[in-house]
Order: structure tokens, then sequence, then C-alpha cells
């Protein structure tokens, strides 16, 4: 507990972190000098509505009040040779009073799904409580507010581009939005949804299905209803903003929970917390953000982590690359091997079917767990590294064409089939039939299924036999089928509660014989000194330690022997090659 | 020190836990009692030990994780208060209400008006038994 009141920094308070610029923070006249010592060549200027909202159907971006002075801000922002960056909060916006809406719209309080009313403290220790988004008039006030940007972008010919937000807090470990309102508004707005022609058939299926599955079917159409406000404010930012509009990405406000504001009032030291919500947010392929966190609570680890990993890395794969690149140069970039699908975004299925334990122990951090609706394929990404696992249960045809896809151009897909729809079954058997691949069927711990087409693995597996196994039977199973795919990753063993992150770049000329160079940051952010070792295989060569803080590290032929003191963190580089 | 800081340490001095729980209302008019929150001077209350003094209490297992209970009467819940005052050795539990903790929240403009709202509402629930006062005395006596 401290015993003396922090004071806070004033650029603390207008570059809360990860490049964002909060503009309205301090007088129009300087945001010349304040600028000029920013390091980055892009500022993230997130939008404040309500600094921007004069009245009813005033809407100030011309510098009625100078700090709303939007031109003046891309300019200025320009004359320094950078690019500015709009961020446009498509939901409540933790960082901002009223969650950003104006304060003649913030009528209703929104409640989370505990109907606690989201109270988020800002880095000043100001309370910021978030207003519902399901109330028409802040729809309305918002969809002028954006129509009103696009216009003034156009008439005014500012070069900039807009990215939406979709703001997140972590609960413990469980992903929370805080556009989710279970307040009476939600509901009201759900009632009239319900009302319109084309919902009726919902609302009757509800009332005839209450008496066998009471709630069930409610909370499906509620979820449906969800889904849909939350499209409908981005595609309205969409439409307004037009040429401008790059598109929306979702954020976890590391601290933005509600008992995070608990630990806030109480000085709770939570910065383990912090640490690992970073890395939390990395792994559910959310941006973290620690514009929440004051000064005091982000200890040096903290600052560093997200300087390293998200102001130099996922900053610059997100924001247009070539704004951060220059010609000729390779930047390192977040990398993960592993890729986890599930209808719904969570753990729990991965760790029943034992997986994901295994993973977190000998692969750290090397992976994301995304929705099956984020299952893309991309033309020009290498798939030969990748490891993709999909859960078979809300599997449509597109998706599993998507894994077949990724299957053909050298992607190892393990698909569990044993809740998949029957009709899906019969094509994928078509599909092994029509091209003629040979498939090998074998019975270990479950029933398998093996396709190999050139460096491409497809294998289903029954996850339903395998979630009643211990933990140890699940471990020489994955182990065994991770074993076939000859992966290019790292082992690691030992190193509990240590943080790591990789990123890769491409081989340049000197870098030899290398196909690439991959760098993993390691950070112990526990009170305890750590000790971690990594087996070097065959295709790595260390090349270098660097930014070595409060760490040691020892190399033999097979092994890399790493220890790390509280507070510490180091970087290593390895090439890798074929 | 401030203000705000005597007022922290005085109310944790006494090595008190703080609940806030909330009450639902299911289907069929069944009240049940759910734990939000729970903690004392040092952090949040770890949640496996509160599950498994729970667990011991009700011999259930609860799939929802993040609203621990399920307590059928507020006296239900006030028996656990007890066995946590056990476990974590404080001298009492205070159990506050989510709609207090709400009309905290919407009230106070910052942490520390927060804070001083909080300490000051609940209901205080007491160690009960005298041989739990003299055994938690003989615990610290001899540690």
């Amino acid at each position: 507990m401290s015993l003396t009141t922090p004071v806070l920094r004033e650029l603390d308070s207008i570059f809360p972190g990860e490049n964002w610029f909060f503009y309205w923070k301090t007088s129009s006249s300087l945001w010349k000098s304040k600028l000029e010592d920013f390091s980055s060549r892009v500022v993230l200027c997130p939008i404040n509505w309500s600094i921007h909202h004069k009245g009813h159907e005033d809407i100030d971006f011309l510098g009625n009040n100078p700090e709303a002075n939007l031109k003046k801000l891309v300019s200025v922002i320009r004359e320094l040779g950078k690019e500015a960056i709009f961020l446009l909060p498509l939901g409540p916006a933790p960082f901002l009073p009223n969650g950003g809406v104006p304060h003649v719209l913030s009528r209703f309080p929104s409640l989370n799904k505990e109907n606690a009313i989201y109270g988020v403290a800002d880095p000043e220790g100001r309370i910021n409580k978030m207003y519902s988004f399901f109330d028409n008039r802040v729809f309305l006030g918002f969809s002028f507010f954006v129509s009103k940007l696009g216009e003034f972008f156009y008439q005014e010919n500012i070069e900039a581009s807009v990215y939406g937000i979709q703001s997140h807090y972590l609960e413990g470990s469980e992903v929370c939005d805080y556009l989710t309102d279970n307040s009476r508004v939600f509901d009201d707005a759900f009632g009239r949804y319900l009302k319109e022609e084309g919902n009726r058939t919902v609302a009757q299926n509800m009332k005839k299905a209450k008496a066998l599955n009471p709630g069930e079917l409610e909370i499906k159409a509620k979820k449906e209803f969800f889904s849909s406000i939350k499209s409908l404010y981005v595609s309205c930012a969409q439409e307004a903003l037009e040429g401008y509009w790059e598109r929306s990405l979702p954020y976890i406000f590391v601290g933005g929970g509600h008992r995070d504001l608990l630990s806030r009032a109480f000085d709770f030291d939570e910065s383990e917390i912090f640490s690992s919500g970073l890395f939390e947010s990395l792994v559910r392929d959310f941006i973290p953000s620690s514009v929440l966190l004051p000064e005091d609570k982000k200890k040096e680890i903290i600052k560093r982590q997200f300087r390293e990993i998200v102001e130099k890395c996922i900053n610059v794969s997100v924001f247009q690359k070539e704004l951060y690149i220059d010609e000729g140069t390779s930047q390192f970039l977040p990398y993960h091997t592993f890729e986890f699908y599930h209808y719904l975004q969570s753990e729990k299925f991965w760790s029943s079917i034992g997986v994901l334990p295994i993973l977190k122990k000998q692969y750290p951090f090397t992976y994301k767990i995304c929705t099956l609706d984020s299952l893309t394929f991309f033309e020009d990404k290498d798939y030969s590294e990748k490891v993709i696992f999909a859960s078979g249960l809300g599997l449509k045809l597109k998706g599993l064409n998507t894994l077949l896809k990724i299957f053909m151009n050298g992607g190892k897909v393990l698909l569990d089939v044993s809740e998949m729809d029957e009709g899906l079954l019969k094509k994928l058997e078509l599909f092994i039939l029509e091209n003629k691949l040979n498939s090998e069927k074998i019975n270990f711990k479950c029933a398998l299924e093996h396709i190999l087409l050139g460096e491409g693995h497809f294998l289903t597996f029954y996850g339903k036999t395998l979630s009643p196994l211990s933990q140890n039977s699940k471990n020489t199973f994955w182990e065994r089928v991770l074993n076939v795919f000859g992966l290019k990753c790292l082992k690691f063993k030992g190193g509990e509660d240590l943080l790591s992150f990789w990123n890769k770049r491409d081989a340049n000329s000197l870098d030899l014989d290398y196909d690439e160079v991959r760098r993993l940051n390691i950070y112990n952010p526990t009170s305890y000194k750590k000790k971690l070792k990594i087996t070097l295989e065959k295709n790595f060569s260390l090349l270098k330690v660097l930014d070595q803080i409060q760490s040691s590290v020892t190399t033999s032929h097979y092994q890399i022997d790493v220890k790390v003191l509280p507070g510490g963190s180091l970087s290593l580089d390895f090439g890798v090659f074929s | 020190m401030n203000n705000s800081e005597k007022t922290n340490l005085n109310f944790f001095e006494k090595d008190k836990i703080l609940v806030i729980y909330d009450k639902l209302v299911d289907d069929n008019g069944h009240d049940s009692y759910h734990l939000h929150y729970a903690f004392n001077k040092h952090g949040h209350l770890e949640k496996k030990a509160l599950e498994a003094i729970f667990e011991e209490y009700h011999c259930d297992e609860k799939e929802d994780l993040s609203l621990l209970g399920g307590f059928n009467t507020i006296s239900d819940l006030r028996e656990y208060c007890q066995k946590l005052i056990q476990h974590f050795q404080v001298t009492d539990v205070v159990l506050l209400t989510l709609e207090t903790y709400n009309h905290s929240i919407e009230s106070s403009p910052d942490l520390i008006s927060l804070k001083n709202g909080l300490l000051d509402k609940g209901e205080t629930i007491k160690n009960k038994g005298q041989n739990g006062a003299r055994k938690l005395f003989l615990r610290k006596f001899f540690n």
C-alpha cells in the first residue's frame, strides 16, 4: 500500500500508452510541441464523441472548441512527418467519461451479465460509467455523429485512416464485451426487435418452446439480437466513412474489469494480473491496451512488455505496415504456430481434450484461440508451419471448405468430428474419395483418420472419447500426434509463470542461409527467480541474446538454459532453416 | 498518510473480509444468493479457496464459476461467511449487496469516494463461537 499520493505527469495523461494521443487533454496550441518528441511515426488518435458534440444536431470538428479541431490535428501531425490514424469507438469506450457518450444522451447505465453497473477507473482515478448502446437515442446520436464525421473528412480532404474500436475487458480468463447490457434498456430494445415483422416467427417459437426448454431459445435469440446491433454500429460507421474506413479492431483494456475497479479502489498490487492480461489478450486474438493503467501501476516490466510487444510489433502488423517499415528492411511481426477454432471462443473445450494443457507447458503462448466465424483462408499466407485445430460442432460447409484449402496449401489440420454434422462428414468422405487421397485409420486413445497431401496433413479425431481420459493419457496422445507433423517449434521445459512472445521476420542479406529469423521475448512478472530450458531443435540456430535485464543464458549443444530474476526479461533471436 | 489511506488501514486492520453478493430469482420464484467478489487487506481472495470452502459446505459442483455460490437463503450465506472467518482467520465479514455496490459506483466520481462508500455500508457478520475466537487467539499466539 503506497503511503504517498502519486503525482500524475501531464505527459502520461496525454500519451496514455501504445502511441495513443488524447488530443482533447491538452491545448491545441501545444499539440505541436507535445508531439515533437513523440517517437513513433504513427499517432493513434481515439475520437472523443463528447467533445465534438455541441448540441442537438450540432457537431464541431473545425474548432469552435479549439481542442475539437481535427483538421488542425491532422495538419500538425503531418507537419511533423508523422501519420494520423483515428480510432473510432463503436460502443462504450472505457477510457472516456460516460463511455464516450455525450452527457445529454447518457441516460441509462448499462449492466453486465451479472447486473453490476460498469465502472472503470481511468489513470487519474476517476470512474467512468458506461451507458447503454441499446438506447435508441444513443444509436441515433451515434449514426448522426459518424455521418457528420464522414462529411467532414470528405469536405476537408482529411489525410487519415479510421479504424473502429470494439472494447472488451478480462474478468479472470473470460473476455467480456463492454457493449453487453443486461438492463431494462436492452430488454425493451429486444422486445421491439421481436415485434418487427421479420422477427415475429422468432417470438412465436419462443412462446412454443417455453414449456419444453425455458429460456434456451430466448438466450439464443438475445445473442443474435446483440450481434446484429453490434454489426449495425460497425456498418453505420463503415458507410459514413467509406474511403477512410479500414476495419474494426477488437481491443482488451487491461485493468478494465470489475475486479480491477475494486483492486484500484483498495490499492491492491495486481501487476502480475496486468502482465498476464496482456498475454491472455494476444492468445485470444485481441489487441491489448494499457491506457487505463495509471503510471504508478505500470511497473517497469509491464512498460517493457507493452512497448516491445504492442508498440513495436502488434501495432505494426495491424496499422498499415508500410507506414512503419522503410523499404528494404524486414520487420518483426507477431508469430504463432497453433490456431484453435470453436463456435465459442473458449479455452474450456480445448482444455477438456487435453491439447491446451500440453501446449501451455511445452509451447507456451504459441497459439491463438478464435471463433469458427473468423476461420478464413488467405492466398498469400504460408500455411506450411501452421497447425489448425477445429471443432466440428457448429462447423458449416464454408468452414470445412476453408479447412480443406488450408490442408491443400500445406497446413496441418486437426478436426474433432465428435459432434460434426452428418452431412458435412459425408462431404468430407466424398472429398477424400473424389481426390483419391490415401487415408490411414488407426485407433490410439480414440479413432483417428489421417490424410497426407504433400506437406499438408488432415487428421480427424473424436474429442469426446479423449475428454474422460487422464491428462497423462491425453499428453501421450497429443505428443504422438504433434510428432507426426515435424513442427519447427522450440519446446520449453520448466519456466512456469514466465510469459513469452514469439515474433518473426524474413531473412535478409545478412542472415546467411536462414529462411527466417524468429525472436522469443521472455518476461518474469513474478517475485521469484525462474528457470527455463529450451530444447534446441535441428532446424534452429541461436543467433544472439539481446535486451537482457536481470537474466542470464547458458548454452549447450542441444539446450539453452535461461534464468530470469523477478522483473527480468530478455530476447533470443533464432535463425530457422530447412 | 492521507485520510483515505488511514480509512483503508483502519478497516482492514481489524482483519475483515468484504463480500459483495447478489440475490437472483429463478423462473419458479426460488431465491438464490451468489458471491461476486470477496477480498481482504491483501487482495482478492483466491477463487480456488472460496470454491473449496463452498464445496465443503455445499457438496455440489458449480459449473458457473464466475458466480460462486447458489445459497438458498441469506442464512446459508451467513453460515458460509462463518467458514470464511475460520478459514482466513479474520474477525468479521462485511456483506454488501450488489445493489449497494451499484449505488456506490453510480454516486462515486472517483476511486476514493467509491472506497469510502463501500466501507460505510453492509451487514457485519462476526465470528460466532467463543471457541472459534479462542482457537484464533491460540493460533495467532503460537505463530
